[in-house]
């Protein structure tokens, strides 16, 4: 019976073998399962690696906006402030054996006791003593105990020594073996001495540190470590509180949160952002001297001309959470794919695809330009181990950088402009002013200043968002816009070209045909049933077109509009010269009333009033300086076609669809006589007779019952064959166009003919030697 | 020896001890595989260490081996009290303390020793002694006894807190007492009592202010019901978590030696000792654990052959014994590394890095060894006193020489 029972045991043996044998099967044989797990034990992870994004460069080669390295300084606390370990180790031991305070109560005895003792040696004079007593009464054992353990640590040797009371001979050196030597008197008391000067490091680092990084005090390095280990207490006690409410013995999860801080403690945590490079050298040079510092390097947008290009050309900024949902609806967002491990479908991916907190343009040509600029993404996959550190790289793909962007900005002229329109706005207590400049005919952008804008470096300071709120905050709209593109703003008479056109090209007849030669008497009231203001209180009397764009006559572009045409042929011209429609350049279009100006609908302008108050540019009409300056770049050009103005890429000029030369060279000379004849409303201003160039003023009454009025002059250079239209604007000016901006033409002006003597009025018709500005 | 034996003797304990053998080898390739430093070429430091621990592993079998089995026979009381006082003098220690970290070791000068790896072998030992001879195990009060001799030391055990160790106590038990001849009734009454026992012993447990196991344990417990749960396997079943990419891993030929990813990546827990069935999975494959499965299934049949042809009803129950207890602690120890029972601490034997559990298994392997290289010899009453009652068999050594087979015909 017993060989038979031992038979069925035997045959019982098989059973288990058969079930592990088929549990392998399933999981090592079944090619689904053996898949699946092999991606897993791969332990693969993907990194995305960031492009660096492209540099924006200036017609010559300087830089608008570039990457720079930026170095950061971190503290790893383990190594910064070894002490906590001691402290820990003793605070355990004694509370072994009663109610102790706990190591942080005792850190802080630690440096009031400091505190107190260095107070008494400076008051006498005297260096503070190198051993200070920290703790006192300790029984033996426990003096053991602390010994033993914190014997090998280093932090301990050379700042701690426990000496027994009424001995001066410290524990280390005696000889410690309290279990096999019972014998020796346990009623022995001890004192744990700390030495300052070792104990210590923690602050003669940040002190040291203090005296290396600009702005930062002792104190102002010592919060922030201790905000971060206040922060790092938060995550420890979350971490275990859902323990501790489930009742967890408490020795387990006192040694899970001792755990957690000390792995957070081996952490390195940010203590200073953007410190030189200088800071940087003196601790990579003397490491010994900054323990548990360490240099963090990354990388920062960098705009070295500041608020001259600031909102032109833009800055960087999270993306909003609408525009990251619709990433993600597209697929375009990379954080969703975690899973991709080879290169070729990273590759497929990556294409317009953007991380959720990745930096993109938030304005002016960063963000018009970013798909451009941005790069693509790279990434590598790598193999990490059980701590997460990387063992190898599987697959990599190297990150495409973006594309470095040449405007046909001039950053010096922009500089230049932008202190000037600052310093002019300040001497006539305006707010704002804008210049754009055009090359022509090829409509490129040569300046386009507005001001106020922003400086894009500073924004991360908290500090200058409340300065631009306090400086700006009667601006409406206030420096967060581009101006010259963005705001659009009441022309003003430097419209009058439009119905000088609109006149010259399609008038109809009334007594007569359009001429410029035919005259009409400009006389206040002219028995109209409304009262028209003109630049000259008794009228200007008698005058023909020239003379009418000298003077900035408004009733005669009054008689030309009610007698020759109608609102609909000006608004025809008006739209023909680019008012009304967005300019078409490389900026983001905001559209009606931003960079599309305003052009108000037929049916809006009623009577001769309307139709007197739109050839003037006032009230139905509305304009960019970019568009402004665009529809005088037309006659710069010849009048044959509108350029379209761009910075990157160049954009294809409209045809307009003007007969003949005679027009346009009517306007021309009519806006050259405004320079050059007495009388003009440019001449004599700023002794601007020394240039040779063509313009138009302008004082467009934005306000009912004020005598402050948007102050423009618009034109172009040379005067014959230009090279440039330009236009100035001084918002809000208390005095007219011609005044206001003459002196900023000026220094425009002087900045062409610098280097070309054709922009000089006694150059004569020298100006064909030369082709473009060099500037 | 019957005729019916396939080999003989001499062929069982060599192919008994090869199987021991070339599972310490395969156990210390792996150690090398699992803690070898990059640059370390075979063996390693701590392969090198198993490779001693082999050595005292062997001579310590080889010291069995002299040892006659009478004389096991008649001090398994003393052994088995000895170690249960062993563990009772640890855990009076441990709760005067009032310490609540585990007591497994005991530290010597040179190596430690696991005393509740010898209490298994105590436990063998013991309950062979007292059931050797018996009869009233057929009746119920008879079972009484072999159930305290293993329930105190199971639960001294269990307090260490070694669960793993402690439930190879009940196989071996069952085993025992179904080879003595218990009645199939209550052993199978016993089994059912047992399995019923748990989820009030669990109860009992959750509500009782004094935790036998330690919270983790009880986790991993559970966590074995709860398998199917990601949230679980991130916290309580990862080691199984991980031990299951390992072997699904590995494929049919496995990665490769030193080539498993779960290995070298450093992902498996406790790869040296209790999970190297997985790292063995992994680098070789199905065909890897498929063979040092069927050789734990030789190791155990041989064991059980020489219970059965032996004549010792001692050597008998001690080699039934020896042989469940490899059965039980491997196929927890597999089981465990694919889901199928479990996570509890606990060695494969012979393969696992550890002394303690390679000196036990060759010792436990020696007194199968021992047994089945003792000879069954009719006895003759010269020499007696007549006083004493004749044995009906008795059990000389087996001299290499043949001489007192030659002597003294055999009754087969």
């Amino acid at each position: 019976m017993v060989r038979t029972r031992l038979r069925i045991l035997m045959l019982l043996a098989f059973v288990p073998v058969i079930v592990i044998i088929g549990r392998l099967w399933s999981l090592q044989l079944d090619p689904d399962a053996h898949h699946s797990f092999h991606i897993r034990a791969e332990h693969a992870k993907l990194l995305r690696v960031p492009p660096t994004r492209g540099v924006i460069l200036d017609r010559k080669g300087r830089v608008l906006a570039a990457n720079r390295p930026v170095f950061h300084l971190h503290f790893v606390y383990r190594q910064l402030n070894p002490r906590y370990v001691v402290l820990d180790v003793v605070c355990a031991e004694l509370a072994k054996i009663g109610d102790f305070p706990s190591s942080r109560e005792v850190e802080l005895h630690l440096r009031q006791t400091y505190a107190e003792a260095a107070e008494e040696a400076a008051a006498v004079g005297v260096a503070v003593s190198e051993e200070l007593r920290l703790i006192e009464d300790i029984p033996a054992s426990v003096a053991r105990r602390i010994e033993r353990r914190l014997r090998p640590r280093r932090v301990y040797r050379d700042g701690y020594v426990l000496r027994r009371e009424s001995s001066s001979v410290a524990v280390s050196e005696e000889r410690f073996n309290a279990e096999l030597d019972p014998s020796e008197a346990d009623d022995s008391r001890y004192t744990l001495f700390f030495r300052p000067e070792e104990v210590f490091r923690f602050e003669s680092t940040l002190e040291r540190l203090a005296g290396k990084v600009e702005h930062k005090t002792f104190e102002d390095l010592d919060e922030r470590v201790v905000d971060t280990l206040a922060k790092i207490e938060r995550s420890v006690e979350r971490y275990v509180r859902r323990d501790r409410e489930a009742g967890v013995e408490d020795a387990i999860w006192r040694s899970k949160a001792r755990n957690a801080r000390h792995n957070s403690y081996a952490d390195s945590w940010a203590l200073v952002e953007d410190v030189s490079l200088d800071v940087v050298t003196q601790i990579e040079y003397h490491p010994e001297r900054f323990p548990g510092i360490e240099v963090v390097d990354g990388s920062e947008r960098y705009y070295p001309y500041g608020a001259s290009c600031g909102m032109l050309v833009g800055f960087l900024g999270r993306m909003t959470q609408k525009q990251i949902d619709m990433l993600e609806d597209e697929g375009h967002l990379l954080d969703t794919w975690t899973n991709i491990r080879s290169a070729e479908a990273f590759e497929v991916v990556r294409e317009d695809s953007l991380r959720r907190f990745d930096l993109v343009g938030r304005a002016g040509l960063e963000r018009f330009y970013d798909s451009m600029l941005r790069g693509e993404y790279g990434m590598r996959v790598v193999q990490v181990d059980s701590r997460m550190r990387e063992r190898a790289v599987l697959e990599s793909l190297p990150a495409e950088s973006g594309t470095w962007l040449r405007t046909t900005i001039d950053a010096e002229l922009q500089k230049l402009l932008y202190e000037k329109i600052d310093d002019r706005v300040a001497q006539l207590g305006a707010i704002a002013g804008s210049i754009v400049v055009l090359g022509v005919p090829s409509g490129e952008i040569v300046a386009s200043v507005g001001f106020p804008s922003i400086d894009p470096n500073r924004l991360r300071e908290s500090k200058y968002h409340e300065e631009l709120k306090n400086r700006w905050s009667h601006l409406k709209p206030g420096p967060w816009i581009d101006r010259p593109v963005y705001h659009a703003i009441d022309p003003g008479s430097v419209f009058k070209i439009v119905p000088a056109v609109a006149a010259l090209e399609s008038g109809s007849d009334w007594e007569g045909e359009v001429d410029p030669l035919r005259t009409y008497d400009c006389v206040s009231g002219d028995g109209r049933a409304f009262r028209m203001r003109c630049a000259s209180r008794y009228g200007h009397g008698e005058l023909h077109m020239y003379d009418a764009f000298r003077t900035s006559c408004n009733n005669y572009f009054y008689h030309l509009s009610t007698k020759h045409l109608d609102v609909a042929r000006i608004r025809e011209w008006a739209h023909h010269f680019g008012y009304g429609r967005a300019p078409g350049l490389d900026l983001p279009r905001r559209g009606p009333g931003y960079d599309a100006g305003r052009l108000l609908p037929e049916n809006k302008i009623a009577g001769e009033r309307g139709i007197c108050s739109l050839a003037i540019g006032q009230t139905y009409v509305l304009a960019t300086p970019i568009q402004v300056a665009r529809s005088f770049a037309a006659f710069a050009a010849g009048g044959e076609f509108l350029p379209t103005p761009w910075f990157v890429e160049r954009a294809a000029p409209e045809e307009l669809p003007i007969r003949g030369e005679r027009t346009a060279k009517v306007i021309a000379e009519s806006l050259s006589r405004v320079v050059s004849e007495v009388g003009g409303t440019v001449y004599g201003k700023s002794e601007l007779e020394e240039f040779s160039f063509a313009a138009k003023t302008g004082s467009a009454r934005f306000q009912d019952g004020s005598s402050r009025s948007h102050s423009w002059i618009a034109g172009f250079a040379p005067a014959r064959d230009p090279k440039i239209a330009f236009t100035i604007v001084i918002e809000d000016s208390p005095v007219g166009g011609g005044k206001s901006c003459a002196p900023l033409a000026r220094e425009l002006l002087e900045w062409f003919a610098a280097d070309d003597a054709s922009y000089r009025a006694d150059s004569g018709h020298g100006a064909h030697g030369h082709e473009e500005s060099e500037r | 020896m019957t005729g019916s034996s396939i080999f003989s003797t001499r062929a069982t304990r060599i192919l008994l001890f090869l199987v021991a053998f070339a599972l310490s080898a395969i156990g210390i390739l792996f150690v090398h595989s699992t803690m070898a430093l990059e640059e370390d070429v075979f063996p390693g430091v701590v392969a090198r260490k198993q490779i001693a621990k082999l050595v005292v592993a062997i001579v310590a079998l080889l010291v069995v081996l002299r040892v006659d089995s009478r004389f096991l026979e008649r001090r398994a009381y003393v052994v088995y009290g000895g170690v249960v006082a062993i563990l009772s003098v640890l855990l009076a220690f441990k709760y005067l303390r009032g310490d609540a970290s585990p007591i497994r070791w005991i530290r010597f000068a040179l190596f430690d020793v696991q005393p509740s790896e010898l209490m298994k072998l105590a436990v063998i030992l013991g309950l062979a002694r007292y059931l050797r001879y018996r009869e009233d195990q057929r009746q119920l009060r008879g079972l009484a006894l072999p159930y305290l001799l293993t329930v105190v030391p199971m639960g001294l055990v269990l307090l260490q807190p070694d669960l793993g160790t402690s439930l190879m106590f009940p196989p071996v038990l069952l085993a025992l007492l179904f080879v003595a001849g218990a009645k199939r009734r209550y052993l199978a009454v016993t089994v059912v009592l047992g399995i019923a026992a748990l989820p009030t012993a669990y109860f009992l447990h959750q509500r009782s202010t004094v935790s036998i196991l330690r919270d983790y344990q009880m986790r991993r417990l559970t966590a074995y019901f709860e398998q199917g749960d990601p949230a679980v396997r991130n916290r309580e079943a990862y080691h199984l978590d991980q031990s299951e990419v390992a072997l699904g891993n590995g494929g049919l030929f496995g990665r490769g030696y030193g080539e498993g990813s779960q290995n070298t990546l450093d992902h498996l827990p406790a790869k040296h000792t209790d999970f190297i069935f997985s790292v063995i999975g992994e680098e070789w494959g199905f065909v890897g654990a498929v063979v040092v499965v069927l050789l734990f299934l030789l190791l155990v049949l041989l064991c059980l052959r020489v219970a059965i042809f032996t004549k010792d009803p001692f050597g008998r129950l001690v080699a039934a014994g020896v042989g469940v207890v490899f059965a039980a602690q491997s196929f927890q120890n597999i089981g465990m590394a694919m889901g199928l029972t479990p996570i509890t601490g606990l060695p494969l034997p012979f393969v696992s890095y550890g002394g303690s559990s390679l000196v036990s298994s060759f010792l436990a392997l020696g007194f199968v060894l021992r047994v089945a290289g003792e000879r069954v010899t009719p006895i003759s009453t010269r020499g007696l006193s007549p006083r004493e009652t004749p044995r009906v068999v008795s059990v000389e050594d087996d001299r290499p020489d043949g001489s007192l087979a030659a002597q003294w015909p055999t009754s087969a």
